[in-house]
């Protein structure tokens, strides 16, 4: 007699009986049939409580809220996050040059004003400029420079620059690398300069122009400009930390607020944001509505899945509750023990809803099919939960541990993923076990109230026969199928030493976001990457040493450092007397005033200097400086690619209009305000006073100073936005050679891919032993191993699947692995443990089981897809991918299930252990569905 | 058996470095080979920055009096088409001339350690001519370099020589052709030289392919020749700064 046979009442009282020898079952059963409705009370006020929790968890979408905290590397990042702040606001205006430079000088004193803000750099400060720039010179640099200022006429200064020029730099490309960001700033004050030198001597601007134009000569353009001068950058240091999430969005909505405020006023500009605030501001939005609509859309289809499979519209919904009840309740606890989600946690909403339905879907079935034979309700109650119920919970337990094991991790997203997927799984099984039974027999009552307590007998499902058909296949070929699993591993295993590693960050984030694009245009327009690598050094004589040597290396695009506005008192004692012998001697020389022959004296030496530019852009161009080449050939309208000259660039223009001839009286105007200009700037230049940090403009000093504590921040600016591992890696080796204290987001990167593999590795290991030791326990012999097969042969393929859909592994796919473990073996216990209790022998024995299990696994496989599936479609890519490589891993579980476990039973077949059991314990009849 | 084999094949070259283990006699062997009293070549130079960008440039390069003037004019990009690099005294002057500009500048001599036109090869690099004069060696092994037994020296620079600390050269045993040189400062390998893809052509066995890999900036330069020939004296003339602004067939 089988169970599925009528007539079999007396048998399956006893087994009820059975059950209810267990205390739990018996407490449980006790609370549904006795204490349905208070049962369901007490549910809703726990769950009313943890919705209150659950609504204050904080988003916290930040990827350094992932990093490990006992790193010493991870400690000494924050330790300069908290103390020193980060530009993470950064507004980029874009537009032609004066119209950006305008609405940066109508926002720039509105930010200021900000008191959610700690510092706003936008403009240089001038005027300190003004009054120390010789003193801040280089030595190698001092005396070329006063050289070159030593006739401050309008002829004169071209002539000292061509002089410079090809003394320096048209000799020597290796004086182009080593000056590469000085001389291309220099070169952006030049190209203003002669832009207004143009519009002066065409008429476009009065001579009053030429006072701009000495200043942006011998200072430079005061604005953070792109090289193409159609970006401007402002950065905001917000007073909150990364840490204090709510206040970094509110401050970046505040920004946001005054910067289109101003906007509106400069239509002409585009203006927008990015840096970590902002991107952190846009993924909560990205990620925060997605999770609702994702959810809802995973509902739906979960719903319409069980509608299909339970031939109604009630149970769906019963299966739904308990498991939303599971959810609330974790949410709650995750409140208490993190107080905020992270880029993991967020995700275990979606993970639950696909892992969670499993266990509604196995109880249920197991509740109509009892109820279907007409066995009372508290026999149907106690048989779900004994029976079935039993093997939910060894599959819940097993699930469970395999996330914990995640708790091994030293990074803390895989830390608090293991903790939340852990309870998740274990406080949704709680839940379901608690709430779906009495919910069942609330039910069953008002159908008998409504004369329908007994429906008409559930006929026993016939489960899926294609899938007994496949398995008996793998049965009868056993040879053909090892042979082909062992193709598909043999194929995967080598796709897995060939999938890459993905270690650009912004590979992770959504696309379209403004933000997101900003951070990889910002490094090729601005020829430097827009964030820094830090040093914290002691003084500003060790900021300057290393300054020095930090400039030098060749992954390093630039060094800005407190030093470079206060100058060494030795130094300082070495210049003095030469530039009070410029201030004495030198500026107190007639200089010849404008007279006949200046004209054309002008336009040999415009002419000159375009020679002098072209030949260093070509340098430059051999060379790879690519910052210098794109200034340069703005002035000169050389296009790269044909080696031909734009007539109507600035200097063909500009030496047009000289070497044409000009109306008489029309240069003398503009030299004259040209030397006033330049030699009260060159007066002022020449200070040999000493300089304090006191005299430094306070937004500068905030740069690199902290808001507490002793200490200055040197910021090492990586040469271009590094996007792979040997980049990554050369920066910090270069970098550490000098001091191993430097520390930035570069070196956060290596250390989370680093720490996310090795937690990955290690957990996958744990997890492992951990099932091991549950199927040993549970199937009572090395048999129960047989589980692992198809869950090895899935894991495996998951990997290979990733290859051939061209993924990468990244910090989020990476704990992808450990998860399957946990979810994948669910299906190799259902297979084995249905296969041990089929009676019958052979190819039947196969086919049969099979037939039934498979559409069991085949519906619970397809719920916890489309859990994970939905996670796939998030904008976010990085979140998407860990969705992306589960949503495999699944289904690859499945298919190792029907295809290669089959064939493995063939292989071991006829072991005593395998023979099915007489009376079965403990009998798995979630494969009845119907 | 095949020990034996083995050792009657190595053993006389081994008895040869042995026999002629001086350093300086080594150095006029290599520099006996690979002097070359003219030569016309069209060269193919690939520029592999860190950031792994790319830059090609096709020059054509003319030399006399066993390397000591030189004249290279780049043909692609068009960027750089017709701009010449004039070198004369054994690497001791150097001009450049843009074409789009029409103008000439002097480089002084005390650049020549600087990296020739944004490659990985300094000037001295490219002028390497006199080894017996500017450099001392010292034999310190034999070993198999690219599958040909090699003789290992250790060259230090004279006063007069190049800027290195030392570089250590690997040089054929058998056609004294050098094979490898490892570039260094006092405590740093600044780079590699590797020479390959040897082929004979009118008589003399060249090495068509030179690669130099930078450890310092992670940048490479592949100089491959895509033609040469040795048996044309190129005019005297070409080697003066007043040609460089003339057009050359």
């Amino acid at each position: 007699m089988t169970e599925l046979e009528p007539g079999a009442s007396s048998s399956r009282s006893t087994t009820a009986e059975q059950y209810r020898s267990r205390w739990w079952v018996r407490m449980l059963a006790h609370l549904a049939l006795r204490r349905a409705a208070w049962t369901l009370a007490a549910v809703g006020i726990l769950t009313t409580g943890c919705l209150v929790l659950a609504a204050q968890l904080e988003l916290r979408m930040n990827w350094t809220d992932l990093l490990p905290e006992d790193h010493t590397t991870v400690q000494l990042y924050r330790d300069v996050l908290d103390r020193f702040g980060e530009p993470s606001i950064v507004i980029a205006l874009e537009g032609e040059r004066d119209a950006i430079v305008a609405m940066a000088e109508e926002l720039t004193p509105r930010l200021e004003r900000l008191e959610s803000l700690h510092n706003v750099v936008g403009k240089l400060p001038v005027d300190f400029f003004r009054d120390h720039a010789f003193a801040l010179i280089k030595p190698e640099r001092f005396d070329r420079t006063l050289d070159s200022f030593e006739d401050w006429t309008l002829v004169g200064t071209l002539r000292g620059l061509n002089d410079d020029f090809e003394r320096e730099y048209v000799e020597s490309e290796s004086n182009l690398r080593r000056d590469e960001v000085e001389v291309a700033r220099g070169l952006l004050g030049m190209t203003r300069s002669l832009e207004l030198l143009s519009a002066a001597v065409s008429g476009e601007q009065g001579p009053e122009a030429m006072t701009e134009a000495a200043d942006a000569l011998s200072l430079g353009d005061p604005w953070l400009l792109s090289l193409d001068r159609r970006m401007l950058l402002i950065a905001c240091t917000p007073v909150a930390s990364t840490d204090e999430v709510d206040r970094l969005i509110a401050t970046v909505e505040e920004v946001e607020a005054v910067m289109f405020d101003v906007a509106a006023n400069h239509a002409e500009v585009h203006a927008s944001s990015t840096g970590m605030g902002k991107i952190s501001q846009d993924e909560m939005r990205t990620v925060g509505g997605y999770t609702i609509v994702l959810s809802l859309i995973a509902l739906v289809l979960i719903y319409a899945l069980l509608s299909r499979t339970f031939r109604g519209w009630v149970m769906p919904l019963l299966a739904l509750a308990p498991l939303l009840v599971g959810m609330f309740w974790t949410m709650g606890v995750l409140y208490v023990l993190f107080g905020s989600l992270n880029l993991f946690t967020a995700l275990m909403m979606l993970v639950l809803l696909g892992l969670g339905i499993d266990f509604s879907i196995h109880l249920i079935s197991r509740f109509r099919e009892e109820i279907g034979r007409r066995a009372p309700v508290d026999d149907a109650v106690a048989t779900m939960l004994g029976g079935t119920g039993s093997a939910v919970i060894i599959g819940g337990l097993t699930t469970a541990m395999a996330f914990f094991t995640l708790m091994i991790g030293e990074t803390n997203g895989v830390f608090e993923f293991g903790v939340a997927a852990g309870l998740g799984v274990i406080l949704t099984l709680f839940a379901i076990f608690v709430t779906l039974p009495p919910l069942l027999v609330l039910r069953q009552r008002w159908l008998a109230r409504r004369g329908a307590a007994q429906p008409a007998r559930l006929r026993p499902d016939g489960g899926y026969r294609w899938i007994g058909a496949v398995a008996a296949a793998g049965w009868r070929h056993p040879g053909l199928f090892l042979a082909g699993t062992g193709l598909v591993v043999g194929a995967s295993l080598w796709a897995v030493r060939h999938t890459g590693y993905e270690y650009d960050f912004l590979e992770l984030e959504a696309k379209g976001l403004r933000s997101v694009e900003l951070q990889r245009e910002i490094p090729g327009r601005f020829g430097t990457s827009d964030h820094a690598a830090w040093l914290i050094t002691q003084t500003v004589e060790q900021s300057r040493a290393f300054k020095e040597e930090f400039r030098t290396l060749p992954a390093v695009g630039d060094v800005n450092s407190i030093s470079d506005f206060i100058p060494s008192r030795e130094r300082l004692a070495t210049y003095a007397p030469r530039l009070e012998t410029f201030r004495r001697v030198t500026l107190s020389r007639e200089l010849p005033a404008w007279g006949s022959g200046s004209d054309q004296a002008l336009a040999e030496q415009v002419e000159r200097l375009w020679d002098n530019l072209d030949l260093m852009s070509n340098l430059a161009f051999t060379a790879g400086l690519d910052r210098i080449v794109q200034v340069i050939d703005q002035m000169t309208g050389v296009n790269s690619e044909t080696g031909e000259t734009d007539t109507n660039a600035l200097l063909p223009t500009l030496f047009r209009r000289l070497a044409n001839g000009l109306d008489g009286g029309v240069m003398l105007p503009l030299a004259e305000r040209w030397s006033t200009r330049l030699e009260a700037n060159l007066a002022r230049m020449t200070n040999p006073d000493t300089v304090s940090i006191a005299d430094v403009p306070p937004n500068m000093v905030r740069t690199f100073t902290p808001r507490v504590g002793d200490g200055y921040l040197l910021h090492i600016v990586p040469r271009g936005y590094l996007w792979d591992k040997a980049g990554l890696e050369r920066f910090a080796s270069q970098t550490e050679a000098i001091d191993p204290g430097v520390i930035g987001s570069e070196k956060m990167i290596l250390v989370m891919m680093d720490e996310t593999l090795a937690d990955g590795r290690a957990a996958a290991l744990l997890a492992l032993a951990v099932i091991a030791v549950l199927l040993l326990f549970h199937f009572r012999g090395p048999l129960g191993l047989l589980a692992l097969v198809p869950l090895g042969v899935g894991t495996v393929t998951m990997l290979g699947l990733m290859y051939v859909f061209g993924m990468t592994y990244n910090y989020m796919n990476l704990i992808a692995t450990p998860i399957i473990l946990g979810i994948g073996i669910d299906d190799g216990v259902h297979a084995l443990h249905r296969y041990r209790e089929q009676r019958n022998d052979g190819v039947d024995r196969v086919e049969q089981s099979f037939q039934f299990v498979g559409k069991a696994i085949l519906l619970t496989s397809l719920t916890t897809m489309i859990g994970f599936g939905s996670v796939a479609f998030y904008e976010m890519r990085g979140m998407a991918s860990f969705g992306q490589v589960l949503f495999l891993g699944v289904g690859a579980c499945f298919l190792a299930t029907v295809l290669v476990l089959p064939a493995v039973l063939r292989v071991i077949g006829g072991h005593p252990k395998l023979q099915p059991a007489v009376e079965p314990e403990v009998r798995d009849t979630s494969y009845a569905t119907g | 058996m095949l020990g034996f084999l083995a050792a009657c094949i190595i053993a006389p070259a081994q008895l040869a470095v042995a026999q002629e283990d001086d350093g300086a006699a080594w150095l006029q062997r290599i520099e006996a080979a690979e002097r070359i009293p003219h030569s016309y070549s069209v060269l193919r130079q690939t520029i592999t920055t860190s950031g792994g960008s790319e830059r090609t440039f096709t020059i054509r390069a003319w030399s006399a009096e066993n390397g000591d003037v030189s004249l290279m004019a780049y043909v692609e990009p068009r960027r750089v088409a017709d701009d010449k690099i004039l070198q004369l005294e054994g690497g001791d002057q150097f001009w450049y001339y843009m074409k789009r500009r029409d103008v000439t500048r002097h480089f002084a001599g005390h650049n020549r350690k600087q990296s020739a036109m944004g490659s990985d090869f300094s000037y001295e690099d490219l002028a390497m001519g006199d080894l017996t004069e500017d450099y001392t060696a010292q034999v310190l092994d034999t070993a198999v370099t690219d599958g040909v037994e090699t003789v290992k020296l250790r060259c230090t620079p004279t006063e007069s020589g190049p800027s290195y600390n030392h570089l250590i050269l690997w040089a054929g045993i058998t056609d004294h052709l050098t094979r490898r040189i490892e570039y260094y400062d006092e405590n740093h390998h600044l780079k590699t030289l590797t020479l390959s893809n040897f082929q004979t052509i009118e008589g003399r066995t060249v090495a068509l392919r030179l690669e130099m890999v930078n450890h310092r900036e992670a940048s490479r330069t592949v100089l491959e020749t895509l033609e040469t020939t040795f048996a044309i004296e190129p005019d005297r003339s070409l080697f003066t700064k007043a040609a460089l602004s003339r057009r050359i067939p």
